[in-house]
């Protein structure tokens, strides 16, 4: 059967996930595997999202402090990120949502926790009481996860990334595909012509300045793997934006995106994050593991790995 | 420029970008099925899960803004409905007027209002804290009733909406179309969403940041359409009946002879 290239999107995680995929199966099976793969978002969104009370994560947080049995799938996740949390000194912190919600990022849509002249003392004394994410305590055999007081997590960081690397082992027995979800990619091969699959680095933006679009920052090619960008201006609100620094609870603005390129997308995404918190120190951590990372910071200078771009 | 831009564009497979948390704020699980065609520039697009509707059914239309990361500090959209077809059920029964699903997380919604008479739904909304970038939103969600059996139109009323920046420039590029044909047989398929381009004069024309420009999908395989192997059932046919004929003449004509 000859190969086809087959091109779908759907609307999943509040951002538009594709799929570009070479097929040399039948129709009804390809479009029955894509189809699957698009419900791996929707899975993960449903099991661990913290704005659902029914939730997986949503009943963790709420377990007040006590012991409790989560599945087994939920408890490797946990684990992954307490691990890298752990390796990076802390850099990485999987429960700042107490930190996120002191300015307003919570469920309510406003932000009016920004003009609160307390504020800034607000965070800095949060910053001084909240437990760490050492204090989580795992218990692999019975799988269960005990939180300090008023400790919550949150799967922002590696969410993406997990339900991506989903998708693509239910995409597997397809020779070439391309899962982009909203700008963090995974891939598979290169494309059935032999050629790696192209990827267009955004270019960098200054804070506070609208995003130039004149070209890219660069053009990576991939072959079996995948990059994931971390960056604050997608989203911000006046001077607040959601990749904080864990230690001083304040968002960082020295850099402007990071990129990840690693084997799996949880590990693309989550290294993404790391990387835009620890800045240049976390470059050789990425070395260390065998990842590839660039950093752009506000004036617009690269850091890389090694030479990538 | 643009031609420049374009092919740059087209040399990638993906753009990559930073992201934000797969569950931001007030986010639970909006998911729209079917295709969508992909829309360059700053958009807002509406999509739905059916496209074909009975009389008393219900069908959910997410309305969808994407401002290619360019900072906006409000925006203002008008949805035009067939009031023949489609009745809008109001989210919220505890008021008087009729209103939708907001569901934008990052913005105040400054208007929410239905006419059913007119077939208009009007949302507006701004960011009193400042100016910010929306990728690939869904920021309202409309659920329509039918009413009538026939064909229904979801649109969005280009020249009374906008996606304002902080000095109130206007940088819409792009709207979709949902469209429903009501009755008619059950059975649900692929939303019908047509991309429109209106010209807006203040605005470049540039590339996606993270939905790729529209491919071809080719549709080659003999077997992907019950069009070609009936083509080939009735040629056959044609054939045999052309053979049958001639060899049926010269029967007839060696009988004569």
């Amino acid at each position: 059967m000859r190969v086809r290239k087959i091109e779908q999107e759907k609307v999943f995680m509040n951002t538009i996930i594709h799929i570009t995929l070479f097929s040399d199966k039948p129709t009804v099976y390809t479009q029955q595997k894509i189809q699957e793969a698009f419900t791996c978002f929707d899975q993960v969104v449903k099991k661990y999202t913290r704005f659902s009370p029914k939730s997986e994560l949503s009943a963790l947080n709420n377990s007040g402090g006590k012991p409790m049995k989560v599945s087994d799938e939920f408890y490797y996740l946990i684990e992954y990120m307490l691990e890298l949390s752990k390796l990076t000194d802390g850099n990485y912190d999987p429960t700042i949502i107490d930190l996120l919600e002191t300015y307003g990022y919570g469920e309510n849509r406003n932000f009016k926790e920004l003009d609160d002249p307390n504020l800034y003392e607000n965070i800095r004394t949060l910053v001084k009481k909240r437990p760490s994410p050492s204090q989580i305590k795992l218990n692999k055999k019975n799988r269960t996860v005990q939180f300090a007081p008023r400790q919550r997590i949150d799967l922002g960081s590696i969410g993406k990334g997990y339900a991506i690397d989903l998708a693509y082992d239910v995409l597997e027995d397809f020779p070439a595909f391309m899962i982009n979800a909203g700008g963090d990619i995974r891939v598979k091969g290169p494309k059935p012509d032999g050629e790696k699959w192209k990827v267009g680095l955004y270019k960098s933006q200054l804070p506070n300045q609208a995003l130039p679009k004149d070209d890219y920052t660069g053009i990576i090619e991939l072959e079996n793997g995948s990059i994931c960008g971390s960056g604050g201006w997608a989203r911000k609100v006046r001077f607040f934006h959601h990749l904080l620094n864990p230690k001083t609870g304040f968002p960082i603005n020295e850099i402007t995106q990071t990129y990840v390129i690693a084997p799996k997308a949880i590990e693309a995404d989550s290294w993404a994050t790391v990387l835009f918190t620890m800045g240049k120190s976390g470059l050789q951590l990425l070395r260390d593991k065998g990842f590839r990372g660039i950093i752009i910071d506000q004036k617009g200078e690269i850091s890389q790995t090694a030479k990538i771009i | 420029m643009n031609l420049f831009l374009s092919k740059v564009y087209a040399q990638v497979d993906g753009v990559v970008s930073p992201t934000i948390p797969f569950t931001p704020p007030g986010s639970i699980t909006p998911t729209t099925a079917g295709p969508t065609t992909a829309v360059v520039g700053p958009s807002i697009s509406l999509t739905s899960d059916e496209t074909t509707l009975e009389v008393g059914t219900t069908s959910k239309i997410q309305v969808v803004i994407d401002t290619q990361l360019q900072p906006i500090s409000q925006y203002s959209i008008q949805i035009l409905f067939s009031p023949e077809f489609l009745r809008v059920v109001d989210f919220d029964d505890s008021t008087d007027s009729i209103e939708i699903d907001f569901r934008d997380t990052f913005f105040d919604s400054t208007i929410n209002e239905v006419s059913q008479q007119q077939g208009i739904i009007t949302i507006s909304a701004e960011n009193p804290a400042g100016s910010s970038s929306i990728t690939s939103r869904v920021v309202a969600e409309i659920q329509v009733e039918a009413l009538k059996a026939g064909f229904a139109e979801v649109s969005i009323g280009r020249e009374n909406s906008n996606l304002l920046t902080s000095g109130s420039a206007d940088i819409l590029q792009n709207t979709t179309t949902v469209e429903f044909v009501i009755g008619g047989g059950g059975g649900t398929g692929p939303t019908i969403v047509i991309p429109s381009t209106s010209i807006n004069p203040n605005v470049t024309v540039l590339p996606s940041s993270n939905i790729p420009l529209p491919s071809q999908t080719p549709d080659t395989a003999i077997t992907d359409n019950l069009r070609a192997p009936a083509a080939l059932i009735l040629g056959v046919i044609l054939i045999s009946m052309g053979s049958y004929f001639i060899k049926l003449r010269n029967t007839n004509e060696s009988k004569k002879n």
